[in-house]
């Protein structure tokens, strides 16, 4: 093509360039703030998305409320001012007092800053390098506060941390526990609660909702059974387990389902708060009248308002209504019920 | 019904990316396919009008099929490249230089090196030994052009290796940030300390200033991101500035690039010759540019790396130019949302690393193109001629498309433990966005 020629075309085509530019930028804001939109939505409707667990007032030292609850995020710091993520503004606590973690295989890890004091279940810090360790249900003493873990469900470690504790406690009592019977997944768990609910209530008795965590050993392998009789396959991970077999092959559960939920029935009767029977993995430590003071039993027996009690609780998060409700409000306010607006 | 509305919502999201995804395809089909016609018709034009825009469809479309990726980091990174490719390529018509032809094969190359970042990022779960190991290696290889190097353009930060150049500091960029983030997201204040004033003290023995400035600014970032420490930081920065008036005073060049930028028409024969012709190549552009493969880029030094840029606004003019200006401020909000969006420590400093490093690589080159500050030798991220800069800039984008598929996973772990305990989805749109189809997941 002569130069001419392709000197008129070029200088024409500088139009189409820029319009196709100004098209592509304009899709990509366009994208990037569609998304940012979504993403707020989706974090809306999934208000503890990111959070571990909470760390829950028990001793507030007279500034804060018992019971007032602290989400924790995977990581963070604690101290006295609000640029924490978690603010203790209580006498005795530092600005930055403390640097937490969540790991996987250990709980929550705690490494005081420099100088500064924490106990955790009344072992204090004793080096940078020997960090605190807490699981569901431990105890931390900053300053004048007790702060009470609680983890929320999805988070493994909840289950086998502890493991470790009691092994130390208890000298390998109960060593193997874990591995032996491996993590339900919630799926499994809600529909065992929900066949066990749905029970007690055609029994006419008051089913005593637990969670995953507060299983003691021999319900959590009554747990387990229930499940690889229901999915109508053994787990992977009992595949090649002679005890397993042995006893799938002796219960009763796939002969009469009934029994099965009478069983479960009968123990849902007993209407006993999950505290930390012998021989229970979980919680570690602590004894009864710890535990009367936990903040989070889910329906305290004295609660005279029984009338959701055989449902099963809809979030795994915070209080189930809690959830339910503010799930079900924005989604009106922010979707309209399913149209954009 | 609300499912029903979820797989449209997705549809709709679909076939607006698609739509973006074509307009990038269209822009450089016509563009390689105008460059082709310019004087004598050239078969290589036709080819790159075809394999840049398959290019395109494929890093972009087709690619989250098999790795959770985002598509947005991904359509604008690929423009960008192929934005370099486009511009070589017409600079190539009548100089008899390869250029184009070899930046698209980088192109390729970077797509790789991206697609390992994720993965690296995505799998590996255990960093400790990896970190100790990358940071003996970068160390090494920073080390390197110190007893091996070839000097270019008043810097010796090039290494020969089997006939082709290499730029180590461009490499060391990835293994700095993964370094970085570690230390600092586990409290190791010491090792990161260490190892950012022996990459400084390097690259200053190399006199490799424009880089090294990317270091600093990025080391200081990650460490007031992590601790929050602003008196530190406000330190650091007293320090950076020290250092800036030392490097002043010790250095010969940078006196003399710090006159050009002061007055470059004083010394527009000789030093500020280049800075001259930038400009002179941005005015005469206008508003919409001379035309694709018209006027006269070749007069200005390095028009091919540091001064690229000037190329752009020459062709495509001024508007255009503030808008591939406005892609690299999207990428860098997007790197920074993603950057927010981590729930762990190391992820969302390492996203806000790479963010940072190219934000502050962008505005380095772009600010000396148009005399706002001191010209330095860094090249514009994703466009300049280089394989080691395109392959480090794809990197970066790897490492941040990497934390976003983590990020992906962790809510879709949230949305699932909360579905599972409703009876039906109160999330039509996440229903669509979350449920499995294919082998991965992208948004």
């Amino acid at each position: 093509m002569s130069t001419e020629v392709y000197e008129v075309i070029a200088q024409a085509m500088r139009y189409w360039f820029l319009f196709l530019m100004a098209l592509i930028v304009w899709r990509c804001y366009r994208w990037y703030r569609r998304d940012r939109r979504q993403r707020k939505k989706r974090l809306r409707l999934l208000p503890d998305a990111g959070y571990v667990g909470e760390l829950v007032v028990t001793d507030g030292g007279g500034v804060m409320k018992d019971g007032e609850a602290l989400p924790v995020p995977r990581e963070g710091t604690l101290g006295f001012l609000r640029t924490n993520d978690l603010c203790v503004p209580v006498d005795g606590v530092k600005n930055k007092h403390l640097w937490f973690r969540f790991d996987e295989d250990e709980g929550l890890v705690i490494e005081p800053y420099s100088k500064n004091k924490a106990e955790v279940d009344g072992e204090q810090c004793a080096s940078r390098s020997k960090p605190l360790y807490m699981a569901h249900g431990s105890r931390l003493r900053v300053g004048e506060a007790e702060l009470r873990l609680r983890l929320f469900a999805g988070f493994e470690s909840a289950a086998r941390a502890p493991v470790r504790d009691v092994e130390d406690e208890r000298g390998g009592g109960v060593s193997g526990a874990y591995a032996v019977y491996p993590p339900l997944t919630y799926a499994q768990a809600q529909a065992y609660w929900q066949a066990q609910w749905q029970s007690a209530a055609r029994a006419g008795a008051y089913a005593q909702p637990q969670t995953l965590q507060s299983l003691t050993l021999e319900q959590y392998r009554q747990v387990q059974l229930w499940i690889a009789q229901n999915s109508g396959a053994a787990p992977a991970d009992y595949a090649d387990d002679d005890e397993y077999d042995e006893v799938a092959d002796e219960s009763d559960y796939d002969a009469d389902v009934a029994d099965d939920e009478t069983e479960y029935a009968g123990e849902a009767r007993s209407n006993e708060t999950v505290l930390a029977p012998e021989g229970s993995f979980y919680p570690p430590v602590g004894d009864a009248s710890d535990d009367d003071t936990w903040p989070y039993a889910p329906y305290p027996p004295d609660d005279d308002d029984m009338t959701d009690a055989i449902q099963p609780p809809r979030s795994a998060y915070i209080g189930h209504d809690d959830a339910e409700l503010a799930k079900k409000k924005v989604w009106d306010r922010y979707l309209g019920g399913g149209r954009k607006r | 019904m609300k499912a029903r509305g979820g797989e449209r919502a997705a549809a709709k999201r679909r076939r607006s990316d698609r739509l973006l995804v074509s307009a990038m395809m269209l822009f450089f089909f016509s563009a390689f396919l105008l460059i082709s016609l310019n004087g004598e018709f050239e078969w290589r034009g036709l080819a790159l009008a075809v394999a840049v825009p398959a290019l395109i469809y494929v890093a972009t479309l087709w690619l989250p099929k098999f790795f959770p990726a985002d598509k947005l980091l991904l359509a604008i990174a690929n423009f960008l490249c192929a934005l370099g490719v486009l511009i070589l390529y017409s600079t190539d018509r009548g100089a008899g230089t390869g250029r184009g032809m070899q930046q698209a094969v980088y192109y390729g190359v970077g797509i790789l090196a991206m697609v390992v970042c994720i993965l690296v990022v995505r799998y590996i779960k255990r960093w400790r030994f990896l970190i100790w190991l990358a940071m003996l290696g970068a160390a090494a290889l920073l080390a390197l052009p110190l007893a091996i190097g070839t000097e270019q353009n008043g810097a010796t930060n090039w290494i020969n290796v089997g006939g082709t150049s290499l730029q180590p500091s461009e490499i060391v960029k990835l293994a700095l940030l993964l370094i970085l983030s570690y230390f600092m997201s586990r409290r190791r204040f010491l090792p990161w300390f260490a190892f950012a004033v022996f990459s400084l003290g390097v690259l200053m023995l190399q006199q490799d200033l424009g880089t090294a400035l990317i270091y600093f600014i990025t080391a200081l970032f990650l460490y007031y991101a992590s601790t929050g420490n602003l008196w530190m930081t406000g330190l650091g920065v007293l320090g950076g500035c020290g250092a800036a008036v030392m490097g002043y005073r010790m250095f010969a060049h940078v006196k003399k690039r710090v006159a050009i930028w002061q007055n470059p028409w004083q010394f527009s024969e000789t030093s500020g010759y280049q800075i001259v012709q930038m400009l002179m190549a941005i005015a005469s552009g206008g508003l919409f540019g001379l035309g694709l493969g018209l006027g006269a880029p070749r007069v200005i030094p390095v028009y091919f790396t540091d001064c690229i840029f000037a190329v752009i606004c020459e062709q495509f003019g001024i508007i255009f130019g503030i808008l591939v200006l406005v892609m690299y401020v999207i990428l860098i909000l997007r790197g920074a949302s993603i950057a927010s969006a981590s729930r762990h420590s190391f992820h969302g400093l390492l996203a806000m690393g790479a963010t940072t490093m190219l934000g502050i690589q962008t505005f380095i080159i772009i600010g000396g193109v148009l005399k706002l500050i001191p010209l330095t030798g860094v090249t514009m991220p994703f466009v300049s001629y280089g394989g080691t800069s395109l392959v480090s800039c794809m990197g970066l984008i790897g490492l941040l498309q990497g934390v976003d598929s983590v990020n992906q996973d962790d809510l879709a772990y949230d949305y699932e433990i909360s579905r599972s305990f409703g009876e039906q989805s109160l999330l039509p749109e996440a229903d669509a966005a979350y449920a499995p189809r294919g082998r991965g997941r992208s948004r």
